[in-house]
This record gives structure tokens, C-alpha cells and sequence, in this order.
């Protein structure tokens, strides 16, 4: 099981490596609004998300889908830190503890 | 990355994309209802994909106003609107743990939201003395 683990784990690495991607093509002037999306980082951004759902497709082959849920809150800590060293966001110790309730919720909800 | 001043419309785009694409969660469970490829199938099918498609939109236009942190904390409001759905159209039944879970979740994003308010106020005062100056 834990080789599916770590593949859904994975999975929502990339998942969220494209919303940093997604992020920086929003940081970007561009010279219409069909070129915000239509552009290399968007598409992507999108082609990653696809790779990611095919990924947790086959994670789930040996992951729960009560553990599945769990797992997928990995992207409420791998954003901050990806947005701290990527995208030069701050976190601030009220980000850390709201990402610590929602985490908690999840686990909480998922019981 | 400078994002722009907090807005309220931002956020007030971000909670519509959010509850757009809490949808797209009840068109799969209803394609997965219907006969495999059957026309209520393809329909529930395609409506998933234009919630997602809408989503996709909006997302983008929230990502160029809000930092991404925040507005993925937000994502978590997903859990009520589950919960929501769940109840209305699939006449599930809720737990303690399910309402506990919710409240946890909507304290963390309340956390992030106002924080990233308070923080917002902050920046702007010392702009605001300046043009007074």
C-alpha cells in the first residue's frame, strides 16, 4: 500500500506544482483575455492537472478512498511552502495554524 | 509575487468559482447514477465538464487577485458545500464528525481570510498618512 501512498502523495504535488504554475501566468500582463489562457504556462498547468487525476486514479487502485481524502490535504501544506519558495509569498503564523484547522477538519470530517 | 489591494469582489469571485465547482461534484455522482452512456449519462457528463470549464475561469481571474495561499485555503469551504449537497440532492445523512470537521475547516479559512484583511488594513494605513502628508 505504501508504494500507492506515496503515489497519491505525488500526485498532489504536481496538482499543486500547476497552481503555482497557474499563479504565475495570472502574475503576467498579457495583451488579451483568450491569451491569460490560452497560453504556454495555463495549458501546462492543465496538462499537469490531467497527468495528476490519471496519477490518483491509479493511486487509488490501493489507497481507501477515506485515506484518498486525507492525502488530498497534502496541497494545504505543499502550496505555502511551494508559495514561500517559488512565489516569494509570505507565510505568516495565522496561515500555518488556519492550514493546521483546515488539516485537522478533514481528519476530523473523515473519522 | 504583488498581489493586488485586498477586494472584497475577489473574494466575492472566488466564493462563486468555489460553489460553481462544488457542482461538479454532484453532476459525477449523478453520471455515475445513469446507465453507462446513456443520454442522462452524457448529459450529467457534460455538465460536470462546464462547471469545470467555468471553474477554470474564474480561478484564473482570482489567482490574479488574491495570493494563491489564501485563495487555496479557501478551497476548504468544498467540505460544506459537500455536506450541503449531500443532504439536498442525495438525502445523505450527517454525522457529529462530519459537522466538527466542517467547523474546524471554516475556522481555518476564517483565520486566513481575516488575516490576510488585517494584514491588507496595515499595508494601506501607511500609504493612506502618506497621500494625507
Amino acid at each position: 500500500m505504501l508504494k500507492f501512498v506515496i503515489i497519491f502523495l505525488f500526485s498532489v504535488l504536481i496538482s499543486s506544482i500547476a497552481q503555482i504554475i497557474l499563479k504565475k501566468s495570472a502574475g503576467k500582463k498579457y495583451d488579451s483575455v483568450i491569451k491569460e489562457y490560452l497560453n504556454i504556462r495555463v495549458i501546462g498547468a492543465y496538462s499537469i492537472f490531467f497527468l495528476s487525476t490519471l496519477l490518483t486514479m491509479y493511486a487509488y487502485k490501493g489507497v481507501p478512498l477515506t485515506l484518498g481524502t486525507l492525502l488530498e490535504a497534502a496541497g494545504y501544506i505543499y502550496i505555502p511552502i511551494l508559495s514561500f519558495f517559488i512565489l516569494k509569498e509570505k507565510i505568516t503564523p495565522r496561515m500555518v495554524i488556519g492550514s493546521l484547522f483546515i488539516i485537522c477538519g478533514i481528519i476530523v470530517y473523515n473519522l | 509575487m504583488n498581489d493586488k489591494k485586498f477586494s472584497i469582489g475577489a473574494f466575492i469571485l472566488l466564493q462563486i468559482a468555489l460553489f460553481i465547482f462544488s457542482f461538479g461534484a454532484v453532476c459525477s455522482k449523478m453520471a455515475g447514477r445513469q446507465e453507462f452512456l446513456s443520454i442522462p449519462f452524457f448529459a450529467y457528463y457534460g455538465a460536470l465538464f462546464l462547471t469545470l470549464f467555468v471553474y477554470a475561469i474564474l480561478w484564473q481571474q482570482v489567482l490574479k487577485r488574491i495570493s494563491l495561499v489564501v485563495a487555496y485555503a479557501c478551497k476548504g469551504i468544498g467540505i460544506i458545500y459537500g455536506i450541503l449537497w449531500g443532504v439536498l440532492f442525495f438525502k445523505e445523512e450527517i454525522n457529529w464528525k462530519m459537522i466538527a470537521g466542517a467547523v474546524l475547516v471554516l475556522i481555518g479559512v476564517y483565520i486566513f481570510v481575516f488575516g490576510e484583511i488585517k494584514a491588507n488594513k496595515k499595508t494601506q494605513k501607511p500609504e493612506e498618512n502618506e497621500q494625507n502628508a
